[in-house]
C-alpha cells in the first residue's frame, strides 16, 4: 500500500529539543489531525516531512518517494504547506504575484499560470483582493491568500499548521469549506496540527497525538478520546470550566471588580 | 509596493516582446556604458536618452521617482562633499567659524560626474525593474545563470528590510505601552541597544521562514517559468547599450564643441 505520508522511527535533535522514535502514517485521501501541546514537536515533524529539516535517523516517504535532497522538489510539488503565521509565507508585493510564484516555478506557460491563480483566488474568495499588497491584508485574508498560493500548485497532500489560530467563526467556517471542497474535488490528503479538541472530534478521521517529541497515539478519533494519555495531553478543559464557574471563583472575580 | 524597496509591477506583461533576462542584460550593458563616461555632459545626455526611452515605454514614473528620491540624499551629499576634499585648483572659499574651507574645481567636476552617474544608474535600474514582476526578475536572474545563492539572498534581503522595519515598529509600540517614553535618557539609550539586538534576531527568524516558503514553492528547485529564457526580440534590446556607447563617443566631441562655442560667444 502506498501511503500519502509514511514516517518510520524518525529521530531528530534540535539543541534542547528532540523527536524520539516518531512513526506515523497518513493514508491517501485521509484527513488526519496532529494533536499536541505547545512544543510537542508537531511543526518540527511537518518540517521534517517536507525536507526543511533533516532527521538524524529514520525514514520518511511521501507517496512512496523517499524524502532525500535529490527528491525535495518532487516532494514539494506534491505537498502544500500552510504556515501557522501567514505573513511568513507571503513574500511577493501583491497577492496575485505571491499566488503565481509557485505555478511559475512549475514551468507552466503564462496563460496556465493565470488560470491557476484565478482558480485558486476564486476558491479562497480573494479575487477582488488580487492586487492588494500583502502587508495590507487582515490575518484572515492573509491566511486565505497563503492558502491560495499553496493550492495553486495543485498539491496531492495538504499540511495545515494551526489553520484556525486567530480566525473568527466565519473565517473558520470558510477555511473548513475550502479544505472540504479540495478534498471532495481532488481527493487531497490533509494533515493538520491543532491544540483544539473540537476540530479533532468533528473534522478529523484519525489523529496522531504527540507529547514531548514522542508519538503517544496514532489511530481513530473515537479511540483517542477514550485514551488516558491522550486526555492528559488535551487537558481537562471540563474541570477548568467547572472551576471558573464555581461560586468561590465567581465571588473572587467580583471582589476584584 | 515601495515596502519592497523596488518598483516591481503587479502583473506580468504577457504580450511583451522582450524577456526579463533581455531587459536585465540591456540594463547591465547600459550601466557599463554610463560607468565608463568621464564627462558629466555625456552622462547627462545618456540620462536624457534613458528618460526619453522610459517615456516611450510608459514607465510608471510615480513609483520610480518615489523610490529614486529616497536615494537623493546620498547623491546630493556626494556632489556637495567632493569639492571640499578633492582637487588643487581653488575656485572659492567658504568661511566657517574655524577658518575657511577651499572649494576645488576638480572636486566639483568629479562630484557632479559621480552624482550624475549614480542618479542615472539608479534611474536606469528602477525603470527597468518597473517593467517586470518579482517572479520575472527572479526568472531573469536564473536565465542569466546568476548563482542560486545570490538570487535567494537577494530575495530574502528584499523581504528582510520591510520585516526589519515592521519588527522595529512593533517593539517600539510594545515599549511605549510599558511606559518606555517616561524613562531617563540613559535608560532609553540602553533600551535602544537591547531593541536593536532583538529586532535583528526576530527579523532574521522571520526571514528564514520566508526563505523556506520560497523554497517550498520551488525557488532554486523548479525549472522556472515557461518562456522565461532569452527571446529573439532581445537582440534589438541588446543594441541599446551599443547605440549608447557609439552615441557617447560621437556625441561628446560634437556637443563639447557646440557648448564651448556657445560659451565663448556668450562671454
Amino acid at each position: 500500500m502506498v501511503y500519502a505520508v509514511l514516517v518510520k522511527n524518525v529521530e531528530f535533535d534540535y539543541g534542547t529539543f528532540s523527536l524520539r522514535d516518531v512513526s506515523m502514517a497518513l493514508r491517501e485521501g485521509e484527513q488526519k489531525a496532529l494533536l499536541g501541546p505547545n512544543g510537542s514537536g508537531k511543526t518540527t515533524l511537518l518540517r521534517l516531512i517536507l525536507g526543511l529539516l533533516r532527521p538524524s535517523s529514520g525514514e520518511i516517504s511521501v507517496l512512496g518517494i523517499p524524502v532525500i535532497p535529490e527528491n525535495f522538489w518532487q516532494v514539494r510539488q506534491r505537498v502544500g504547506y500552510l504556515f501557522q503565521n501567514p505573513q511568513d509565507q507571503l513574500f511577493a508585493p501583491t497577492v496575485w504575484e505571491d499566488v503565481a510564484f509557485g505555478p511559475r516555478n512549475l514551468g507552466l506557460c503564462d496563460d496556465e499560470v493565470e488560470q491557476r491563480v484565478q482558480w485558486a483566488l476564486d476558491i479562497v474568495e480573494m479575487s477582488d483582493l488580487a492586487y492588494r499588497p500583502v502587508n495590507k491584508l487582515s490575518h484572515g485574508q492573509a491566511k486565505r491568500a497563503a492558502l491560495a498560493g499553496v493550492i495553486a500548485m495543485r498539491p496531492q497532500i495538504l499540511f495545515l499548521d494551526e489553520p484556525f489560530t486567530g480566525l473568527d467563526f466565519r473565517m473558520v467556517r470558510n477555511m473548513v469549506d475550502i479544505v472540504d471542497r479540495l478534498r471532495s474535488d481532488g481527493g487531497v490528503s490533509v494533515l493538520f496540527t491543532t491544540h483544539n479538541r473540537f476540530f479533532v472530534e468533528n473534522w478529523a478521521e484519525s489523529v496522531v497525538v504527540m507529547d514531548a517529541g514522542r508519538v503517544v497515539f496514532d489511530g481513530p478519533v473515537e479511540d483517542a478520546l477514550a485514551d488516558e494519555r491522550v486526555r492528559s495531553v488535551i487537558g481537562d478543559w471540563e474541570s477548568l470550566r467547572r472551576e471558573m464557574r464555581s461560586p468561590d471563583c465567581v465571588a473572587e472575580r467580583r471582589r476584584y471588580g | 509596493m515601495s515596502r519592497f524597496l523596488l518598483p516591481f509591477t503587479e502583473r506580468p506583461d504577457t504580450q511583451g516582446a522582450f524577456s526579463p533576462a533581455g531587459k536585465l542584460l540591456m540594463a547591465a550593458g547600459t550601466g557599463l556604458v554610463i560607468t565608463a563616461q568621464a564627462q558629466p555632459l555625456t552622462v547627462a545626455i545618456l540620462l536624457a536618452l534613458i528618460i526619453a526611452g522610459a517615456v516611450v515605454t510608459h514607465t510608471r514614473w510615480r513609483t520610480v521617482l518615489d523610490l529614486a528620491l529616497r536615494f537623493e540624499t546620498i547623491v546630493v551629499a556626494w556632489i556637495l562633499i567632493e569639492p571640499f576634499i578633492y582637487g588643487q585648483t581653488v575656485i572659492a572659499r567658504l568661511t566657517i567659524p574655524f577658518g575657511s574651507l577651499p572649494i576645488f574645481a576638480e572636486g566639483l567636476e568629479v562630484g557632479l560626474l559621480l552624482g550624475l552617474r549614480m542618479m542615472t544608474l539608479l534611474l536606469l535600474f528602477l525603470i527597468v525593474l518597473s517593467h517586470m514582476t518579482l517572479s520575472e526578475f527572479v526568472d531573469g536572474l536564473r536565465t542569466l545563470h546568476v548563482p542560486f545563492v545570490i538570487v535567494s539572498s537577494l530575495m530574502v534581503m528584499l523581504r528582510y528590510i520591510p520585516l526589519f522595519m515592521e519588527e522595529r515598529n512593533r517593539l517600539q509600540e510594545a515599549q511605549t505601552l510599558r511606559g518606555f517614553h517616561r524613562g531617563t535618557r540613559v535608560e532609553r539609550i540602553s533600551s535602544l541597544g537591547y531593541l536593536v539586538g532583538t529586532i535583528i534576531d526576530r527579523a532574521l527568524d522571520r526571514s528564514v521562514a520566508v526563505y523556506e516558503s520560497m523554497t517550498l514553492k520551488g525557488l532554486g528547485l523548479g525549472g522556472g517559468a515557461h518562456g522565461s529564457g532569452l527571446r529573439r526580440a532581445d537582440a534589438a534590446l541588446l543594441l541599446v547599450p551599443v547605440v549608447m556607447l557609439v552615441l557617447s563617443w560621437w556625441l561628446l566631441p560634437v556637443l563639447s564643441e557646440v557648448v564651448s562655442l556657445w560659451y565663448m560667444r556668450f562671454l
